[in-house]
């Protein structure tokens, strides 16, 4: 396969940039202030050169009488697109003391919208679906291995949210305080396990840039 | 006149407590060339997650739609790049009809996708705009909420401007209805936790009971223990573990790839981590307990 001038140079650039960013890890310098400025730069304009394409399709090409893509929406009409551009261009009210207040407008639409979609499902997937899920057999005949991790999430569970009670007296009783422990014990467990997994995570991550050196760029395969 | 702090002299346990942290990314980034020249070929175990996740692509017949969201960046490629060609695979291989969308950045990173997977496509048969297509849709969770309603009221071209009229797939899916009902199975790949949050939200929780809707994900090792509770609910049928999961898809699917290619390199790093865990911890232990017998001396 014949690979172009410039296959060859975005191959040269992403290794040295690579090389570049690694080498932070062991001492910060100019080569690698270079290539981490590299990548946000080339990030950012990518970001803007894609600015034009949303503009023409999502805008222009919608409100133009007669344009491929109108009227838009089930119901239709251009109102929405103009309202659309209308509080877009509010965001840029935060550069100005005087129309700051545009900027509010701006952004508590878009929180409430967001909010307005998101409890459509929350209520379900993170409320009745979860506490649904924890009502499990304890016992789960000839199973010893499901038994017992029903055992855990019951205790898990029970202890956690004990450790979570503030306002009930109870609490302070001998067993409740014991009780309350574990649940601290069993959150530092579980907040434990997910630090632990952010070492695999970043490894896996570099591991791709290590496989692209050696049998990408080096050409070196095993 | 002042009086000089008391200066610890330093033993081999203040060394073994204070290795560099530069000798452990040497160390880890040796390991990883060697075993990427030298395979070690160790065993990849299939978890139960995994194989719930094939199960869940594997058992729809051929023809089902399948919806992929490859929010990825260059950034996590090395575990998001195996994990998307190994599900367009099994959709080729399926006979799946593909509907892939996403924002700008994984856009520009597709053809490396679109290279590893053209013999699959060409064995096929597959035709662009007819079997599978690409739309470019930014946005977040109200823009996925509408896509799943109506596709054609957000967007009415895919990535490269190419019109859904001229798009046999987009025409098919506009004539069935609500784009809900042509939805089998949504495949969620991203690095965003509230990424898992709003697909459950807006896939699961609003269609499975209507359509039957399967929801996958493949997601990074840290965001796993998070979403787990989503998958012990039934609100996802599977998920994908990092780039270790897409190894393991990988070997259900018997066709190796870039996932299976990494977890020796997980494995070696992870051991040297762990050693590197084990010495300092038992250096701070040593040094504890000298310190504590000379304060009692």
């Amino acid at each position: 396969m014949k690979i172009s001038f410039v296959d060859t140079l975005g191959l040269w650039i992403a290794a040295i940039l690579t090389i570049g960013i690694t080498s932070i890890a062991f001492k910060e310098t100019l080569f690698s202030r270079w290539s981490e400025r590299s990548y946000l730069a080339t990030a950012t304009a990518v970001s803007i050169a894609w600015f034009p394409t949303n503009l023409d399709r999502y805008i222009l090409k919608r409100i133009s009488p007669g344009g491929v893509w109108t009227p838009i929406g089930p119901t239709g009409g251009y109102i929405f697109v103009v309202f659309a551009v209308l509080v877009g261009l509010m965001a840029y009210g935060r550069y100005s003391r005087k129309y700051f207040w545009l900027y509010r407008y701006m952004l508590s639409l878009g929180v409430g919208t967001g909010v307005g979609v998101a409890m459509r499902g929350a209520i379900g997937a993170n409320f009745i679906d979860q506490i649904k899920a924890t009502f499990l057999n304890l016992l789960v005949p000839g199973d010893v291995y499901t038994s017992f991790n029903n055992i855990v999430m019951w205790v898990t569970v029970l202890s956690c949210l004990s450790y979570f009670i503030f306002t009930i007296k109870t609490i302070e009783h001998p067993t409740a305080r014991m009780v309350s422990l574990l649940g601290r014990y069993l959150l530092m467990i579980a907040f434990g396990v997910s630090f632990g997994i952010a070492n695999p995570t970043r490894i896996n991550q570099y591991a791709g840039r290590i496989v692209f050196l050696l049998q990408e760029w080096l050409k070196l395969q095993a | 006149m002042v009086e000089k702090p008391e200066v610890e002299e330093k033993t081999i346990w203040h060394k073994l407590e204070d290795l560099p942290v530069s000798s452990l990314f040497l160390l880890v980034i040796l390991s990883m060339c060697l075993t990427t020249l030298y395979p070690l070929g160790l065993p990849v175990p299939i978890t139960k997650m995994s194989k719930d996740t094939f199960d869940a692509v594997n058992t729809l017949p051929q023809g089902s739609y399948i919806w992929i969201y490859n929010g990825y960046g260059s950034g996590t490629l090395a575990v998001h790049e195996p994990g998307l060609i190994v599900i367009l695979r099994h959709a080729i291989q399926k006979g799946f009809k593909i509907i892939l969308f996403s924002d700008s950045g994984p856009i520009m990173l597709f053809p490396r996708v679109l290279d590893a997977i053209k013999p699959d496509l060409e064995r096929a048969k597959y035709v662009y705009g007819k079997d599978w297509v690409y739309l470019y849709i930014p946005g977040g969770e109200p823009v996925w909420a509408t896509v799943f309603l109506d596709v054609w009221s957000v967007v009415m071209v895919e990535k490269d401007g190419i019109p859904f009229e001229k798009l046999p797939l987009m025409v098919e899916i506009k004539e069935r209805g609500s784009t809900y009902k042509s939805m089998h199975i949504v495949y969620c790949q991203t690095a965003g936790s509230d990424v898992v949050d709003a697909f459950v939200r807006q896939v699961n929780v609003r269609y499975q009971a209507v359509t039957g809707v399967r929801l996958i994900f493949q997601i990074l090792e840290l965001m796993v223990p998070p979403a787990r509770p989503y998958y012990e609910a039934g609100n996802t049928q599977g998920i994908m573990n990092g780039g270790l999961g897409a190894g393991e898809y990988e070997t259900l699917l018997g066709r190796p790839g870039g996932g299976l290619k990494v977890t020796d390199l997980l494995s070696l790093a992870q051991l040297i981590t762990i050693a590197y865990w084990a010495v300092g911890n038992v250096g701070f232990m040593m040094r504890r307990r000298i310190t504590e017998q000379k304060r009692r001396d």
